[in-house]
Formats: C-alpha cells, structure tokens, sequence
C-alpha cells in the first residue's frame, strides 16, 4: 500500500487508547516537574526580595534612631527610658519620642518601620553597667544601645542591633 | 463484545483525523490559557514598577543623608514620567546604566502602567539633609499620596520619616 496522505487519514488502524493514555500520563509526569521547578525559582525571587526589602526598611529605620539619640542634647534631656520606647530632646530643643507598638515603630506618632517584631533600648551608666527599664533616673544614663528584630514573611526574623554613644555626654 | 474488547483489545484504535481534532480542541484551550498569562504578564508588570518607585525613592533619600545634598523626586503626570534631581536643578546620575535617572512609563518595559495622580505633581518631593520629606520645601502631615498608577494601587509617604507603602 502506498503511504499517500488520503491512505494516513483513511487509516482506520491508527493508535489505541492505551497507547494514548501512556503518552498523556507521560506529558502529566513532566509537566509536574517543570511547574514544580518553576514555582520553586518564584518562590525563592519573592522570598529574596522580601528578604532585601525589610533589610533596607530596617537600615533605614535604625540609621535614623541612631542620628537623633546621638543629637541628644544633654544627659538629663532624655524624659523617658522605657524597654520599648524613649524620648528625648535634641540639640535643637526638638523633642523626639520613639515607641514601639503593634508590630511598629514611631517616630512622634509617625510610622517609620512595620513587620518589627521586637524594638528594644538597654541603657548604661558611666562604668558600662545596665540600668533597669524603666531608668528612674535618665540622667545617669551615657550610653543606649538600640536591638531591631524584623519579621519575614516566611515565619523568620532577622536582628540589628548598634550601640549608641551620644555625642553631648 | 465485553469492557476489555473495547479499551484494550480493539486494535482499530483512533484514526489519525480523530487525533488531530483532539490536538486542535487542546490548542483552542492553551491559546485562551495563554491568553490569561497574558494578563498576568501586565499584573506582573504593575507590581514591578510599583516596587521600583519605592525603591528609587528611597534610593533619593539615601543619597540625600549620605551626600549631604538635598534630592528632589518629580512627577511628571503630562508626560508620564518621574526623574530624580539634586538641589542645584542637575539630573542625579542612574546607578543602572548611567545616564539621567528618568523614568518613562507607558512605553517600553513599562508600557501598561501609568501615573493617574500625585499629591507632588505641582512640585516635587524634596528630601532634606536629614532624609526628613516635604512638598517643595514645604513639610507636610499625615500621609501623603506619593503617587497613584492606573487609578488602582498607590503608593503613601509618611511625614517626617519618609516611610514608603504601597496601598489598595
């Protein structure tokens, strides 16, 4: 017989079902593994980058707590020393107030960071020994060190912490 | 003739025409699969710039507190664009590419999103010395809608700390 196209499509033979059934499960198997691959790199881009983002956030955020305790104007300009907030003058007689509440930091009642998990202020005296929050006297206080933990999306956190000397002490 | 007559023993099978329809009918079925692809191309698309604004804003903002120079973020709705520019009027150089940092929406790699409104539109978004936003010079309150894509999602600036959120 010769193979003409009218021969191929006259071709009652042609596949059975079975033979049809293997390719597509074949076709299935594969497809799995390429959408799991695929999912995988998503996952792994949106994680990295939700990862770089909060970082930045938090550099952000503790660069600017950093600058104005070290413009603290005097030892006895800071008014409160709490475990999760402080406030403070600076050197330009501006007062500043930094808490910490639901899962954010403010900054004179403005949003600075969210997704925190802990913000936290230790306080030293002049021989480096750790004061009790809330200090009762804030004057002793000469040094503040700042401890930032950042949630991710993905159940993990990540820390940064600086220890503040201010310049006018 | 019983069950196993038909699926398994019947050699007659599909003809090729049988085959081809099928594979046709598929097709018909990818191409409109495709097509929501497509959308989520453009979805894709508007999220990403989203994130670029955030993150060339506070690349201005940066820049402002590291070089001690105050930094400027314009947006322009006219011609569908936002540029940053230093204190004395100077484009602030693109670290990607080099060049003027321009931004051009609605054409290119960006052609399905554009800026519908900004609070800074009629000025620009000045960042002070000590990374502190305002509008033209001019300190604001609360939150400020930075600028708005596609009458959809917008992006909020919180006064005084310059916070960046992308909203509804």
């Amino acid at each position: 017989m010769k193979t003409s196209l009218k021969n191929i499509v006259s071709n009652h033979k042609g596949m059975t079902l079975l033979e049809l059934i293997i390719v597509m499960v074949l076709i299935g198997i594969v497809s799995i593994f390429i959408t799991g691959v695929m999912f995988y790199e998503m996952n792994l881009f949106h994680s990295l980058s939700n990862r770089t983002d909060k970082l930045q956030i938090s550099r952000d955020a503790l660069r600017m707590i950093s600058r104005d305790i070290r413009q603290i104007m005097a030892p006895d300009s800071i008014s409160q020393a709490y475990l999760n907030s402080i406030q403070f003058d600076d050197v330009d007689d501006f007062t500043i107030a930094y808490t910490f509440s639901n899962n954010q930091i403010f900054r004179n009642g403005d949003l600075l960071q969210n997704s925190v998990q802990n913000l936290e202020f230790e306080y030293f005296d002049s021989s480096g020994n750790q004061l009790t929050s809330p200090v009762s006297n804030p004057s002793q206080i000469r040094t503040i060190s700042i401890d930032l933990t950042t949630s991710l999306s993905n159940n993990q956190s990540f820390n940064l912490a600086t220890k503040i000397y201010p310049r006018n002490f | 003739m019983n069950i196993t007559d038909i699926t398994l023993k019947n050699q007659n099978g599909f003809s090729l025409l049988e085959v081809i329809v099928v594979v046709v009918i598929v097709g018909v079925l990818a191409y409109f699969s495709a097509a929501n692809f497509g959308d989520s191309h453009s979805r894709l698309q508007y999220e990403s710039v989203l994130k670029k604004i955030v993150s060339d804003v506070r690349y201005a903002r940066e820049l402002a507190l590291t070089e001690g120079d105050e930094t400027r973020v314009y947006f322009d709705q006219t011609n569908n664009r936002y540029y940053l520019k230093w204190d004395n009027g100077n484009y602030i150089q693109n670290p990607i590419g080099g060049g003027d940092f321009i931004v051009q929406l609605g054409e290119g790699e960006f052609s399905q999103v554009n800026i519908t409104s900004s609070v800074f539109s009629a000025g620009w978004l000045n960042f002070d010395t000590k990374g502190a936003p305002s509008n033209a010079g001019v300190p604001f309150s609360d939150n400020q809608n930075l600028v708005s894509l596609n009458n959809a999602k917008s992006i909020t600036i919180t006064a005084n700390t310059g916070f960046l959120q992308i909203e509804n």
